[in-house]
């Protein structure tokens, strides 16, 4: 490995240009290719980001000798061949959140992940983010009592179109995956497997689920109350509650610039970052981190909790009738 | 009647010196009797308010000719019996939240007022709350769009005390009667009966429920997520999501310190416009109610109370909480 982490981009969309310039903005780390399906997109996108070799294919993409890693950056339907076809090239893969469709491809790309000793990491974020951090050890060090319940929402305006990602089937659509994710990992980061999941929400005409509403139930009798939506904003965003106190995050729970500690004996207290561009960089910054000490997986996004949350999803997107045509797969 | 609403106070704890002194503060009514069982403190109370008579029975107060409506204002264990001897001495009733510990209780109060001919209101003050009204208005005028969503939070630290009346399951303990009648009503003020309704919580060691979790859905995609605990508070109260905004409320939910609406124009804060203790628009609707001899005051429906308490029946039997009185 050279002595900057050298980035392959896989996919030229919407995502990929977000991502993309916030990893050649951080220290140690530089984008050398990009390969899109169009070669016009690629080369765009290389362009803006510094990187010298656009490609008109993915194959040629994860060939290539001269990247240490690959950032894939399509929507969710296709992480799952995408990623095996890295990982059979011998690539290490960030693979941008929902990490698959479902937990029966999540278990095949981590399985192959390991069997082939290559990190791999689900793009969560949300989970390296230094406040959601100090939010995960003030809950844990008990200044807030015992957690009660945790209350997440993220939900976006995205007008009705059947052929928008949101709401298009084949391409994985649906707001629990594109939006819920988040919330339902924010709330798993407080209470862990949820023991029963209770699911409500609404469906598109196209079969995705514009909203989704689930309850976790524990058997100490813990909860969480997780939802998200396409249909419109609103101002919630996530809450842990104690017997003592609560944490309250600020503004949207996957980019929290700040977060508020309650606790009963000091009052509030809050807690606020600098968020350099788009909040991407101490994500980035773990996969170097990782990648130079030949650790295959984050601590911070544990593959199993990616795969668990997937199971609960698997659950979730059931008992709501949401059914994709990789579900069927065996 | 006489110009003035003549009330009597049936029992003497907490919420009768609390909704007591706001029944003598409001114009057109007076505190005429409270009764109790023990006659002195009804006697304590009766002079804190200005009333003429106390009594050391239930009974002496229903009977009073000059009680012109009664205020029953013991722990909801005791409401079903106490509804019924009023009706039966025919008082009109204004009966504490919750109306009673289940749809069975409710529906033979409901029938006796109704057989009576005798005005009957659970005190669900939050309904009367001029905020809280201004937001029903809001949500059915379409400023904020489509309901998408209702949030609704109500939780409070009790420590745990087998004897305390959250506790105790023979005074109808428990979390969901006790302070989840508000968030459950706030729900059902922008949604209605849900279609399903999914349930998780805990119990305390007495078997009373400690937290309780509702998920409510809707045939047509709306959802609420409700949450009333013993355990501990937190800053979440009411929000009502839209299509095209919201409205939050900020404070506790029966008397909002204020509520924001947001639409694509961006926020309107609106504060509490009320003095006093928050509960004289329930007076002052029953007042009326009594005055121009309607018998259901409709803001506070008798089929809504039955109907939640009804959801309540299946949200109990499915944590596993059983009241005595459940069995008849």
């Amino acid at each position: 490995m050279a002595d900057s982490i050298r980035w392959g981009i896989l996919g030229a969309g919407g995502i990929a240009g977000t991502v993309g310039p916030e990893i050649a903005a951080t220290e140690g780390n530089e984008v050398v290719a990009v390969g899109a399906r169009d070669l016009d997109r690629a080369a765009a996108l290389a362009g803006r980001v510094g990187a010298p070799r656009p490609y008109g294919s993915y194959a040629e993409l994860v060939a290539d000798p001269d990247v240490d890693v690959v950032y894939i950056a399509t929507t969710h339907g296709q992480h799952h061949d995408h990623a095996l076809l890295c990982l059979q090239a011998g690539k290490p893969i960030l693979v941008e959140k929902a990490f698959t469709l479902n937990a029966r491809q999540a278990r095949e790309v981590v399985m192959q992940a390991r069997r082939r000793r290559l990190f791999c990491m689900e793009g969560m974020w949300m989970r390296l983010n230094p406040l959601i951090i100090k939010a995960q050890e003030i809950a844990a060090s008990g200044r807030i009592g015992d957690v009660i319940s945790v209350h997440a929402d993220l939900s976006h305006l995205f007008p009705y179109d059947p052929k928008h990602r949101l709401y298009d089937l084949a391409a994985g659509g649906g707001s629990l995956l594109d939006l819920g994710v988040y919330p339902a990992t924010f709330a798993w980061l407080f209470l862990g497997r949820p023991d029963v999941v209770q699911t409500t929400g609404a469906l598109a005409p196209t079969g995705a689920d514009a909203s989704a509403a689930m309850q976790w139930g524990y058997a100490d009798g813990r909860f969480a109350q997780v939802s998200c939506s396409a249909q419109g904003t609103n101002p919630l965003t996530g809450l842990v509650a104690g017997t003592k106190g609560w944490i309250s995050i600020g503004k949207r729970v996957h980019r929290a610039p700040f977060i508020t500690v309650h606790d009963d004996v000091d009052g509030d207290e809050e807690f606020r970052q600098t968020i350099n561009g788009t909040g991407f960089d101490h994500e980035i910054a773990e996969v170097a981190r990782c990648l130079r000490a030949g650790e295959l997986e984050s601590p911070r996004a544990p593959l199993d909790d990616t795969v668990a949350i997937l199971e609960v999803l698997d659950e979730a997107r059931a008992q709501l009738g949401v059914r994709y045509a990789a579900d069927a797969s065996t | 009647m006489t110009d003035s609403v003549r009330w009597g106070i049936l029992g003497a704890g907490g919420i009768a010196a609390t909704v007591g002194a706001e029944i003598v503060a409001s114009d057109g009514n007076q505190v005429v009797a409270v009764g109790a069982r023990d006659l002195d403190r009804a006697t304590a109370l009766a002079d804190r308010l200005g009333a003429a008579r106390s009594y050391g029975s239930y009974a002496e107060l229903a009977a009073d000719p000059d009680v012109d409506v009664v205020y029953i204002a013991t722990t909801h264990g005791q409401h079903h019996e106490q509804a019924l001897l009023c009706l039966g001495a025919g008082k009109p009733i204004l009966v504490e939240k919750a109306f009673t510990l289940n749809a069975r209780e409710a529906r033979e109060v409901i029938a006796e007022a109704r057989r009576r001919q005798l005005f009957c209101m659970e005190a669900m003050w939050m309904r009367l709350n001029p905020l809280i009204r201004t937001a029903q208005d809001v949500a059915r005028s379409g400023r904020i769009g489509d309901v998408v969503s209702v949030r609704s939070d109500l939780s409070a630290r009790f420590e745990f005390d087998p004897k305390h009346r959250l506790f105790d399951l023979g005074v109808g303990g428990g979390a969901l009667l006790d302070i989840g009648v508000y968030s459950a009503t706030f729900a059902w003020l922008f949604l209605g009966r849900p279609d399903t309704v999914q349930v998780t919580g805990a119990l305390a060691p007495t078997g009373a429920d400690a937290t309780v979790a509702l998920q409510w859905g809707y045939a047509d995609g709306r959802f609420a997520q409700i949450a009333s605990t013993t355990l501990g508070a937190n800053p979440l109260s009411g929000l009502i999501a839209g299509t095209k905004g919201w409205i939050s409320v900020q404070g506790p939910m029966a008397r909002p310190a204020s509520i924001t609406i947001h639409d694509p124009d961006g926020d309107e804060v609106l504060p509490d416009p009320l003095t006093g203790a928050g509960y004289r628009p329930e007076v002052a609707e029953v007042a009326r109610c009594l005055r121009s001899g309607e018998l259901e005051s409709p803001l506070v429906p008798l089929d809504e109370t039955l109907a939640i308490l009804e959801v309540f029946d299946d949200v109990r039997a499915r944590l596993g909480v059983r009241y005595p009185a459940d069995q008849e």
